[in-house]
């Protein structure tokens, strides 16, 4: 993250006046209730001043906070809008309409970026909605434009210079911001996928996912995003990698559960978990192993 | 102050949009600059950083924002503005605007621009703040009049007025929207010519135009459309006091084919075409507003443009 660089130390003193106005404002626009904030120190060290005597600002007319005010509503829907397609089919458009509004009012920006603003919305959805798999479907949407969003550590690589599994049981990886694995109860990928590939009208909002719990990974591949059912074994093992674990480590916990795996199956998934860029090098540990072309 | 005057004419310019990228690299219109929505790249770990870069090798940049929220009465985002600094400086931004608005308080971000109450207090409030966010910047900060649906206070100094007074006092400079002072001027009964001829001319570096909407009660600042007759009058009133300025048009909604949005923006140069050089009419000190790249002479502005125009020939 980069670092402030200015020379100044002093804290801009915003007016008391100044202050009762927009929150008087913002809580006409959003709707909601801002208790009033006392002097106090800002957030930045700096002493809000509070004059008694300072002459209020009036409200604005009611008119023109409307206009802002339907703005507000509608840029805030067509962003979550945009985030969360299937989701607005499998809730139907006034269920949509009406998880919005909920959203906003309970979970406000407080973001610079309107690209967070639906950050919460699956866990909203995991409170509010009876269906379980709706909120699986945001959050599958939401790691979906996570990993397009997340800049690469480069190209998916290949495997790291050896000829046998043992040669790695030292090294440390690492998860690749681009790529997310995901812990589900029902097959939304599946769902989702027939949504956009097929005819949008020919998928009735009432169909529900198959329930079959399972592990899912989603990962960039260019310009695309594309998802891999992960069997138990083989899910344990990179979620174990791709949180830190050596291979070695690794590879003990997953021999201990499954007796029957063998040095060529584990080979196997290595070498498509970096093909898919499901897994990294950790460079901070590994610097000095070479990759295979 | 120094009085050597420098022109920073950039041509007329565009914003970039995401539908527009391929085409403008394949293609590599003769286009005078782009406009970079700063918060598209910041805060999304990455997404369209090498946009940015690939734009910047071929095209002279600024970058225009939404969030800084210069008169918010909630304390300055620092990690905000450190990461707009660093964005300036990737992208070899030649001047850095936002709104002279604000868009939340208490922590929270409405994501709109709304308008201040243009008094005494705010005034000098607001100055402090944009000496603060020009020092984090490392570079002049560039004012947008915003559109409004509603007058904020009663009583208060007109918006050319406390625009030229924050200048004088902040020293910022002015990004004039022409579509916002029309749209403003009919919903609030004011004269937008009056706007123009009172704005302080000598602090506008650049130019915004767009379209709007006429809703029967009000007019609507949509950037949906082609720029209205009466905002193409205002902008050559505005370039008779100006001289040639840096024009961007915006078009954010409904975004046509590049060609379409090109024709349109293109429609400025016949303007231009008539005004007095930016040096003959404009005041800006020299190094002021080249991004820091130029050494801030002329001379090497023209050379840094120049490159630009052969690596886009190339």
């Amino acid at each position: 993250m980069p670092q402030p660089r200015e020379r100044r130390t002093a804290a801009p003193v915003a007016p008391a006046a100044l202050i009762a106005w927009q929150r008087r404002v913002q809580s006409s626009l959003l709707a909601t209730t801002v208790p009033e904030r006392p002097a106090e120190p800002a957030r930045d060290g700096s002493i809000v001043r509070v004059e008694a005597r300072a002459a209020a600002v009036s409200m604005p007319d009611e008119a023109g906070l409307a206009i802002y005010r339907r703005m507000i509503a509608s840029r805030f829907h067509n962003v979550l809008l945009q985030a969360y397609p299937a989701v607005r089919v499998a809730l139907g458009r006034e269920g949509f309409d009406d998880a919005v509004r909920e959203f906003v009012r309970d979970c406000p920006s407080t973001s610079f970026t309107l690209a967070h603003l639906g950050d919460g919305f699956g866990a909203f959805l995991d409170q509010r909605e009876s269906a379980a798999w709706i909120a699986e479907l945001a959050r599958l949407e939401h790691a979906r434009a996570a990993c397009l969003d997340a800049r690469p550590l480069g190209a998916p690589g290949g495997l790291p210079a050896a000829h046998e599994v043992s040669d790695w049981l030292g090294m440390g990886f690492a998860a690749p911001p681009t790529s997310r694995i995901l812990d589900l109860n029902f097959r939304v990928d599946v769902w989702r996928a027939r949504l956009v590939v097929g005819d949008r009208a020919s998928a009735p909002a009432s169909t529900r996912p198959e329930r079959a719990p399972h592990r899912l990974a989603v990962y960039r591949v260019g310009g695309d995003v594309r998802c891999r059912r992960l069997e138990s074994d083989e899910a344990d093992l990179l979620v174990a990698l791709r949180g830190g674990a050596r291979l070695g480590e690794g590879v003990a916990a997953a021999m201990a559960a499954s007796p029957t795996l063998d040095s060529m199956r584990l080979t196997d998934w290595l070498r498509e978990w970096f093909e898919l860029g499901l897994l990294a090098i950790d460079s901070a540990t590994n610097h000095d192993r070479r990759h295979v072309e | 102050m120094n009085h050597h005057h420098e022109s920073i004419d950039l041509g007329v310019g565009l914003g970039l949009r995401g539908r527009h990228v391929a085409h403008v690299l394949d293609h590599r219109p003769e286009v005078g600059f782009f406009e970079l929505l700063s918060e598209n790249y910041m805060g999304t770990g990455g997404r369209g950083l090498e946009t940015v870069e690939r734009i910047a090798d071929l095209y002279p940049t600024v970058l225009h924002g939404v969030s800084l929220s210069i008169g918010s009465s909630d304390p300055l985002d620092r990690a905000y503005l450190a990461e707009l600094a660093d964005l300036a400086d990737r992208s070899g931004a030649r001047w850095v605007s936002d709104h002279l608005c604000w868009t939340g308080v208490d922590g929270r971000n409405t994501h709109d621009l709304l308008p201040l109450p243009y008094d005494e207090p705010t005034l000098a409030y607001v100055g402090d703040r944009v000496r603060a966010v020009a020092d984090i910047l490392g570079r002049p900060l560039v004012l947008e009049n915003p559109s409004s649906y509603f007058v904020a206070g009663s009583g208060c100094m007109p918006e050319p007025e406390f625009l030229g007074r924050l200048c004088d006092a902040a020293d910022c400079r002015l990004l004039l929207d022409i579509n916002n002072v029309y749209v403003s001027a009919v919903n609030h009964g004011i004269d937008a010519a009056h706007y123009i001829d009172t704005i302080p001319a000598d602090r506008v570096v650049q130019v915004h135009l767009a379209g709007h909407r006429d809703l029967g009660t009000h007019l609507l600042d949509t950037h949906g459309d082609f720029v209205a007759g009466p905002v193409w009058d205002l902008y050559g009133r505005l370039l008779a006091r100006t001289g040639r300025v840096s024009t961007l048009l915006e078009w954010d909604a409904e975004i046509p084919p590049f060609d379409v949005v090109w024709a349109e923006a293109r429609k400025a140069v016949d303007y231009r075409a008539v005004a007095s050089p930016a040096s003959d009419a404009r005041h800006v000190p020299a190094g002021a507003m080249d991004g820091g790249r130029t050494g801030g002479t002329p001379e090497a502005a023209a050379d840094d443009r120049e490159e630009r125009r052969h690596a886009a020939a190339a």
